[in-house]
């Protein structure tokens, strides 16, 4: 493992040792007083990322277009290609496995613990993600549950984009009411777009999303000739 | 990453798949411990024969540059793949130029004595 890869572990590992001396110093009543705590600062903030979220990727000032004319990758007839990706933020993961051993161990209700597992699925769950492309279509798979899962098939595309995103963002998997769109976030920057036939898009964070874009794009020009026959 | 081939093109289809894995490997697009895509899955999505992405598996396995594992899968190889990918790419190059232009085996192992002297 590189050094660079390593840092999201470590400051993972930091925080985790940091947050358990923390509870082990504490008085026996600790475990009731934390769980609260710490399950009403994680809904609140995720009920706050989520709105901050949605207005942002709504408004058209901060996403935008990286590029005004089609992403391509000039396939030649003949030619055939594939895409495939794993994207992953390890960051993410180990963060909501430490969140998953503070719950556990900070003794909240079986309601409370429900709800945190369930966002940490949506969270963690999707901190690794695999992103695949190929005539058929556009699919992608959660790791390692294999769940969620979004594919969208090649007849259903009506365009592919490369898009800039900010930074700070909700991470994880959410859908964002207004702009039509289930998106995964596992990263920032950069990420694919996916313009459905019915309206609504799928995005996803990937690095080259030009590239992935460009081969949507000109697997699905190929595609028309035998349409139309 | 991404792989493309030309069913137009002389180059046998496992040459030009282990190729593009090649390069991507050199690029830092698959870097070390990164899975490679299920052979049935590239199989399926280049509309190949499975047999010819596992022969492209094979070559680059013996090259060193990926580990298949029972069960898991075929992945990069953690050992400086970027760089040794590079270099074997760079020379599967100049052997096709060689061939092109009439070298032989010989005369082009004597070249590269010569220059790395």
């Amino acid at each position: 493992m590189k050094p660079e890869q390593r840092k999201p572990y470590i400051i993972s590992l930091i925080f985790l040792a940091a947050t358990g001396s923390i509870i082990v110093a504490k008085s026996p009543n600790y475990r009731l007083e934390i769980g609260s705590v710490i399950v009403v600062t994680t809904f609140t903030s995720i009920i706050v990322g989520q709105i901050r979220a949605r207005k942002y990727l709504s408004a058209p000032k901060k996403i935008s277009k990286s590029d005004e004319s089609q992403e391509t990758i000039d396939l030649r007839p003949g030619e055939r290609a594939i895409y495939h990706k794993r994207v992953t933020n390890p960051l993410l993961f180990v963060f909501s496995l430490a969140l998953l051993g503070i719950y556990f161990y900070s003794g909240i209700t079986p309601i409370e613990l429900i709800g945190g597992l369930g966002w940490l699925y949506v969270i963690g769950g999707v901190s690794t993600i695999t992103v695949h492309i190929d005539s058929k279509g556009l699919r992608v798979i959660a790791w390692p549950l294999k769940r969620p899962q979004r594919y969208v098939p090649m007849e259903d595309i009506a365009k592919a984009e490369s898009i800039r995103i900010g930074r700070f963002h909700i991470y994880g998997m959410c859908w964002l009411p207004r702009r039509r769109a289930w998106a995964f976030f596992i990263r920032g920057r950069e990420a694919l777009e996916v313009h459905k036939q019915n309206g609504e898009s799928l995005i996803v964070t990937i690095t080259d999303s030009k590239v992935a874009a460009g081969l949507l794009n000109d697997l699905g020009s190929q595609r028309d000739p035998l349409l139309d026959n | 990453m991404l792989i493309r081939i030309d069913t137009n093109s002389s180059v046998p289809l496992f040459e030009q798949i282990t190729s593009a894995l090649r390069r991507a490997i050199a690029d830092g697009s698959l870097p070390g411990g990164s899975p490679l895509p299920p052979a049935r899955e590239l199989a399926e999505g280049l509309e190949v024969n499975m047999h010819t992405v596992l022969r492209a598996y094979q070559i680059l396995c013996a090259e060193d540059l990926v580990n298949m594992r029972r069960g898991r899968g075929a992945y990069v190889s953690d050992n400086h793949p970027d760089s040794r990918a590079l270099i074997i790419e760079q020379v599967q190059g100049l052997v096709l130029q060689a061939k092109r232009l009439g070298f032989n085996s010989d005369e082009v192992v004597e070249l590269i004595k010569g220059a790395m002297a």
